[in-house]
């Protein structure tokens, strides 16, 4: 299952890169990408510059979504959570807004990086509220989601406000930066996603057996030693730096994280060991795919991936659902 | 060995539940009844034992071993505590619940001394044929009877279950605590069971606690404490006691 996995992830990876503007055939990619120069130094920027970026992206970000969308689904014991139930989301595309709008700066960088780490900065800033607020009245899974739904509206609030407040260049930027799109991709980018998948993804193997025993209910988990607001405190953390990475890199992407789990779900259920891998294999090919598919729908037009993944998602995910007939959370 | 609980106090903030219980010895080997009305913190007692909740005095011996100077993994280990909620909709086979119990949430890999242990007690309580099925797909007697092998997985030495009869039927009551009963003997582990059914209590404990209001009224053996007149009292009825024809004590009850 894992190789099976691996090899789809490394067909789709391949034509990812090989898809896209300009005539390259797969073969003369695939030269490319295992010696740089094999077609001249043009076809060396498309691949190693554009593409093989913005491919490599859509996996991390595809697999970041799809782990924190399965612990979210955990620890909140409620199968539509995903990394935005609890107004993360919402929190970095007021961060982004506010930095398009205002040029507010939390951070003294250039213009570009600006909307992304205002994003970053207010989707932490949301999960610390959060924090705060479960400290309060105890880390239970009511609290921690009507909490969250709180902040959701809260932010939308705020950032209809600004789009109110926005000239229509603004506005545009706005609503382009929250449809998502995976060509803001560099290099550095796609290096900050991996080492966070390197650190998060282990801590979460680490409490694998704790986390498959809160499935079971507090109580019970609780009677077989596991510190149950310790461990949801913790694994909401390790959530919150994926999903805000995530979002403030390619903007918002819905879906993944909530399907990506659905999906490794059906097919292994929820034993952490399998179900958190897969869970991750999943997202990835998915948003792999996605990618591919905005590329070649309309040659020469790359659609925001974060419309494609409802897109062809959720067609997929109502046949899945449908043709296994194991129910789980009903 | 023994459990012996001295002087144990807990309260809620403002609400006393449990007030200077003092549980007697109850020996290891024997299969303890834990009755009484309801609300009369037999739970909370339950949890201080396990050390869910932490009391504001007493004293909880186990043997030699004063539990409340134990950390908490040691007494997770020494003490097995089977919560009453057992209904679930993971998607998680009843193999897998039973495994993550054995394996104490610890390491990963999985030994065929795991699996054999785990498919052994599953036998034992004649549930090998759901080992492949998801918990959330089985009845709810079922799922009990499976958060009990979860229970009984563990190399604990003292054992608290809460009500695991509730959602059986009559022939699986019988059958689980006649296995319980054997379980104990075997390893000699202190067995305190919560039961509101004073029929099985009388058949299969061997000693009875009886609480009421969160003090015990009453500790010992099980023919005389459904004798004594206490039993009655506590639960505010008339109760008859008679034998069967095999000599089991059987309780009739009446308003």
């Amino acid at each position: 299952m894992l190789l099976l996995a691996c090899l789809a992830l490394l067909v789709s990876l391949c034509l990812d890169i090989s898809t896209g503007p300009g005539d390259y055939s797969l073969t003369e990619i695939l030269a490319v990408l295992a010696d740089p120069l094999a077609h001249g130094p043009q076809l060396k920027v498309v691949v190693w510059s554009l593409r093989f970026p913005i491919a490599l992206m859509a996996l991390l970000v595809g697999a970041m979504l799809a782990a924190a969308g399965a612990e979210m689904q955990t620890i909140l014991n409620n199968p539509l959570a995903e990394p935005f139930t609890l107004g993360i989301s919402s929190a970095a595309a007021f961060g982004a807004a506010l930095a398009i709008v205002l040029g507010v700066e939390l951070l003294p960088f250039g213009s570009n990086a600006l909307i992304t780490i205002n994003a970053f900065i207010f989707a932490l800033l949301t999960a610390y509220l959060l924090f705060l607020f479960t400290r309060l009245r105890g880390a239970s899974t009511e609290t921690m989601v009507l909490i969250g739904i709180a902040l959701l509206f809260t932010f939308n609030a705020l950032l209809g406000l600004l789009q109110y407040a926005a000239t229509d260049v603004q506005l545009m930027q706005i609503v382009f930066w929250m449809m998502g799109s995976l060509s803001r991709a560099s290099w550095e980018k796609v290096a900050i996603c991996a080492v966070v998948l390197v650190v998060v993804v282990p801590f979460f193997l680490y409490r694998s057996w704790s986390l498959t025993a809160l499935r079971l209910g507090d109580d019970r988990a609780t009677a077989l030693g596991i510190d149950v607001q310790k461990l949801r405190l913790h694994v909401l953390i390790g959530v919150t730096i994926l999903a805000a990475t995530a979002v403030s890199f390619v903007g918002t992407i819905s879906f993944v994280g909530l399907v990506g789990p659905h999906i490794a779900r059906l097919l292994v259920g929820e034993d952490q060991r399998f179900f958190l891998p897969m869970s991750i294999f999943a997202g990835a090919l998915m948003m792999s795919l996605t990618s591919l598919v905005s590329k070649s729908v309309t040659p020469g037009v790359i659609y925001p991936v974060g419309i494609i993944t409802s897109l062809i998602g959720i067609p997929f995910f109502v046949s899945l659902i449908l043709s296994v007939r194991r129910r789980s959370w009903s | 060995m023994k459990l012996s609980v001295t002087g144990l106090s807990f309260a809620y903030p403002g609400k006393p539940v449990l007030q200077a219980i003092e549980s007697g010895d109850l020996p290891s080997g024997q299969v303890t009844a834990l009755l009484g009305p309801n609300a009369a913190g037999k739970s909370t007692f339950f949890r201080c034992i396990a050390g869910l909740l932490h009391p504001q005095s007493g004293q909880i011996m186990l043997g030699d071993a004063d539990l409340h100077a134990l950390d908490r993994a040691e007494r997770i280990r020494e003490v097995c505590y089977m919560p009453q909620s057992f209904a679930s909709n993971a998607a998680l086979t009843v193999f897998e619940i039973v495994l993550m119990a054995r394996k104490h949430l610890r390491d990963w890999r999985v030994s065929d001394d795991d699996i054999k242990t785990v498919s052994t007690l599953l036998r034992r309580f004649q549930i090998e044929h759901l080992a492949e099925r998801y918990i959330g797909e089985l009845s709810g007697g079922q799922q009990q009877m499976v958060t009990l092998c979860q229970a009984m997985v563990r190399s604990a030495r003292l054992f608290l279950l809460d009500e695991p009869t509730s959602a059986l039927d009559l022939r699986h009551q019988l059958e689980v605590m006649h296995t319980l009963r054997d379980i104990t003997r075997e390893r000699n582990t202190v067995t305190i069971v919560a039961l509101h059914d004073l029929n099985l209590a009388a058949r299969f404990a061997d000693h009875i606690l009886l609480m009421k209001a969160g003090q015990v009224c009453a500790s010992g053996a099980t023919e005389e404490i459904l004798a004594s007149p206490t039993l009655a009292k506590t639960y505010d009825v008339n109760i008859e006691l008679q034998r069967s024809g095999e000599g089991v004590l059987m309780v009739g009850a009446s308003l």
